[in-house]
């Protein structure tokens, strides 16, 4: 084998390592738990201590939800089945959210329970339909 | 009326079994009227698919709503146009939409090849009409258009009012037009390794057939960057979405592929690379389909209850394994005809581009996976968003851009290095120099000082070769630089409009660091009559009034805008409520310019006036756009058709091997 | 009514034109052939080298080739292309 193909082969194991190198450590970085209403429930003080953020996906119940205008800031709680979590929210109020539409949050528990939530995101069935709510 | 429809699909079915069977059969038998018999079939489906087609737009135009997808779709208060464009507006629809674009390709290229690649023609009608058969399958099992409803309904429920939008008309067929456009490679390469003929002549159909779905589907995706930038209200124009994620991965292999397969055209090199990456597009194409149609992403469970899945997997699956079987059995016949001559060649720059391009590609199926495939494994569901995407993908683009401006410099075969030191000297010292003063202006932010560093590099490398070239033919000839400058482009297509295509590449880098880096975002809580600053802007909300349309009703803020005192422009963000369809949306204001975007987002109002808004300022927005409008213009260019000069014909034209025939083509 | 008769006609129609290859019998189109296969072959080849030997011109000619490397590479090229024409010819009746 040439020189020239050995320095081409170094080449290419270099990108290949750092590629796969970027991919694992942004694996256990960047990722996060995706969590329901009852797990969380069921995890809820091992959460708490953690205090990594998750993603949580329920259904905005019936609690009365408050949204302060002045303030972009949004309070409600989810659900699945019996289970129940409350979030906080800071930001636009999606388009589609109100009681009984199904959402995704982001965010941490804190020791009052209370998710404090950076992302909310509306899903509706249909494809096309997802709002986005995202603070820099 | 509608029957036609549904019976134009069954019998389109019977057909495309028919051509499937026929082509095999005579390839096998030798028998050529089968063949032909099979292409005329090939048509046929066209025609039928079409007939089709215009049934669904004929019931849409005239109201029907005993079908179940018109009454989904549309309602008698909307505009004509989006009517129209209500025929790929939901699920069954867009299928339609896919198979019809499918069936045109399909026609095009039996048609293009009447007499030409005889022996490849067979088992690429094979391989289209059985991907026509599969969504053929689905659209009559599982997504029927013409399901009829057991009452037709007075008035339908009427097409998303996102979706009522020219951006969200146009992006669905573009991408279609790409994603389909992919298939038509893999129909070469099987019949290349079919039947044999693994020569480079199905190289140079394919380069073509590439080039312009890897177009359409850019343009695709930029308009779909571009209405989610506008219609969404978030801010932002790409979110690591699976279902962006699912169109950006088969532009990447196909970007890949557009490279490599010069590597093969000139030196024999990288066949079964090549094979690779063309089954790979078409892979990732149907894959993309399938994610953006079954819900796979949002739960494991979902798509276990969705039949339409099932399809799709199993199709893979066994398009896999007969491509890899096929390449496996001709893989002695794909060895490399030649070497690698230097590390320091335009050849190794193309396969250290495709290591990182695929590389990407591959960081994206892993982010857009990884959840589905830790809830199937583990039972336990993981996220990853767009954090994990741009952490890795953002030093593996720049390293890209920095080589797409490094490889101009380097020759073929082998180039010299104290040459390229030279070459080097002038771009990298302005890109230094740039960042330099950008430092010490202020600008700290290191990602985005590298960022910039690059794409003057990368710029800088492009406008010397633009002038070394032009000085060569200008030095050469008695003509005018601007002469020169397109004899140029005109005799190097591919070169020159590739060069041009990497600068719009780089314009569009250029714009997503501006905007990723430098955002300025703020809430701001203003009574009528109020002003307040938000960067270089001042905003003064005057008043809110009330709209009534036919379709919705709304609110609408008037904002006043103006600049160290200058008024600028009036910006009206607003709230509607559309009556079909219950729903609330937002409407962005957005102003433009080649600095920033000023976006305006009414976040909310109290009875008492007080209104709030989300404001954004987004610098270099606009360079994305005009990068992609580079993009599409470097693309024509090197699609251009040649002045033939008896490419293939005379062989006896006077060989004076000291001169080179003037109009051939080269890179 | 009006629907029957369109669907009879497309059915007949796509008939025809999916049946009608068999009606002509054309000579089995023997395109295989090996010479012909191979002169094709030659032909692509000698494109190729030209369009190789037009680059290293053009390398040379904007500087990223030095002197020695371009003439050593162009020696080689233009033999390959003798060989080529040479081979094209004796295939010529």
């Amino acid at each position: 084998m040439s020189t020239h193909h050995v320095k081409v082969a170094i080449g290419m194991t270099v990108i290949v390592a750092a590629v796969a190198y970027l991919l694992l450590s942004g694996t256990t970085a960047s990722t996060m738990y995706f969590l329901t209403v009852p797990e969380v429930q069921q995890q809820l003080s091992a959460l708490q201590q953690a205090s990594h953020p998750i993603r949580v996906a329920g259904q905005v119940t019936a609690d009365p939800i408050q949204w302060d205008v002045r303030h972009l800031s949004l309070a409600f709680r989810i659900g699945e089945g019996e289970a129940r979590l409350p979030v906080q929210y800071t930001g636009v109020k999606p388009d589609m959210f109100q009681a009984g539409v199904n959402v995704i949050v982001e965010g941490r528990i804190g020791r009052d329970g209370i998710l404090m939530a950076s992302i909310l995101m509306t899903s509706c069935p249909s494809k096309y339909q997802d709002e986005k709510n995202t603070p820099s | 009326m509608n029957d036609i429809g549904a019976y134009a699909l069954r019998c389109a079915c019977v057909v495309a079994l028919y051509a499937v069977s026929m082509a095999l059969l005579g390839v096998r038998l030798g028998r050529q009227e089968m063949i032909r018999s099979a292409e005329r079939a090939t048509y046929g489906v066209f025609g039928l698919v079409s007939i089709a087609m215009l049934a669904l737009l004929y019931a849409l135009l005239t109201h029907d709503f005993h079908l179940r997808y018109v009454a989904n779709v549309s309602n008698r208060a909307m505009p004509t146009f989006y009517v129209m464009a209500a025929l790929w507006g939901g699920q069954e629809g867009s299928m339609l939409l896919w198979l019809w674009i499918l069936a045109l390709y399909s026609a095009l290229v039996v048609a293009q090849h009447r007499f030409r690649s005889r022996a490849l023609v067979p088992y690429m009608m094979a391989t289209l009409m059985l991907t026509a058969l599969l969504f053929l399958t689905m659209l009559i099992i599982a997504e029927d258009p013409f399901q009829r409803l057991p009452q037709a309904p007075r008035d339908g429920r009427g097409l998303n009012p996102l979706l009522q939008h020219p951006l969200m008309v146009l992006h669905p067929p573009m991408l279609y037009l790409g994603f389909v456009g992919l298939t038509i490679p893999f129909a070469f390469g099987i019949g290349a390794l079919a039947s044999g003929h693994l020569d480079n002549h199905w190289l140079r159909s394919v380069r073509r057939w590439t080039l312009v779905p890897w177009l359409l589907l850019t343009v695709g995706i930029l308009l779909g960057s571009q209405w989610a930038y506008v219609e969404l209200g978030w801010g932002g124009y790409w979110a690591w979405d699976p279902v962006e994620n699912a169109s950006l991965m088969p532009w990447l292999t196909g970007t890949a592929f557009l490279h490599s397969v010069m590597m093969q055209e000139k030196k024999g090199m990288l066949k079964v690379w090549n094979m690779a990456l063309v089954i790979l597009m078409y892979l990732l194409a149907i894959f993309g389909t399938f994610l953006t149609r079954s819900g796979v992403i949002a739960s494991v469970h979902a798509f276990a209850q969705s039949s339409l899945g099932t399809y799709f997997l199993l199709y893979l699956a066994g398009a896999l394994v007969v491509a890899v079987v096929l390449l496996l059995k001709r893989l002695p016949q794909l060895r490399s005809d030649h070497r690698l001559e230097s590390v320091l060649s335009r050849e190794s720059s193309f396969l250290f581009n495709n290591l990182f391009l695929v590389g990407i590609m591959f960081v994206v199926l892993w982010g857009t996976l990884f959840p589905i495939l830790s809830e199937a494994v583990r039972g336990v569901k993981i996220s990853v968003a767009a954090p994990f995407f741009n952490q890795i993908n953002v030093p593996l683009g720049l390293a890209l851009l920095f080589l797409s401006g490094v490889c101009p410099l380097i020759a073929w075969r082998k180039a010299s290095p104290h040459n390229l030191r030279r070459h080097f000297l002038y771009p990298l010292t302005l890109a230094f120099l740039a960042t330099a003063v950008l430092y010490t202006v202020g600008m700290r932010q290191i990602m985005a000082l590298i960022a910039l560093a690059i794409c003057l590099f990368a710029s800088g490398t492009i406008v010397l070769e633009f002038y070394r070239g032009t000085r060569v033919h200008w030095l050469s000839s008695r003509v005018t630089v601007v002469q020169a400058f397109l004899t140029l482009i005109r005799r190097n297509r591919r070169r020159y409009g590739g060069y041009i295509i990497h600068f719009g590449v780089v314009l569009i880098f250029l714009g997503i660091t501006g905007s990723s880096a430098y955002q300025i975002e703020q809430d701001l809580v203003l009574r009528p009559g109020a002003s307040a600053v938000v960067g270089t802007f001042t905003l003064q909300f005057t008043q809110m009034t009330s709209v009534l349309q036919p379709t919705y009703e709304g609110v609408l803020a008037t904002i006043q805008v103006s600049r160290h005192g200058r008024q600028l422009t009036t910006l009206y963000p607003e709230k509607r409520l559309y009556f079909a369809q219950n729903q609330p949306t937002t409407e962005v204001a957005l102003r433009t310019s080649l600095f920033d975007d000023l976006y305006i987002i009414l976040a909310g109002f109290e009875p008492s006036g007080v209104a709030t808004f989300k404001v954004f300022v987004n610098p270099l927005v606009l360079w994305l756009w005009i990068g992609g409008l580079v993009i599409v213009m470097g693309t024509i260019i090197v699609l251009w058709p040649q002045r033939s000069a008896a490419r293939t014909g005379d062989r006896r034209a006077p060989v004076s091997v000291g001169t080179v025939s003037a109009s051939e083509e080269s890179f | 009514m009006l629907d029957l008769i369109l669907i009879l006609g497309i059915m007949l129609s796509t008939a025809g034109l999916v049946g009608a290859p068999f009606m002509h019998r054309p000579r089995p189109c023997r395109e295989d052939d090996t010479s012909a296969s191979l002169n094709a072959d030659l032909l692509l080849q000698k494109d190729t080298l030209y369009t190789a030997i037009r680059d290293l011109e053009f390398d040379f000619q904007t500087g990223k080739v030095d002197q020695q490397d371009y003439a050593e590479l162009r020696q080689h090229l233009e033999r390959e292309a003798v060989h080529v024409l040479r081979l094209l010819d004796a295939l010529d009746p």
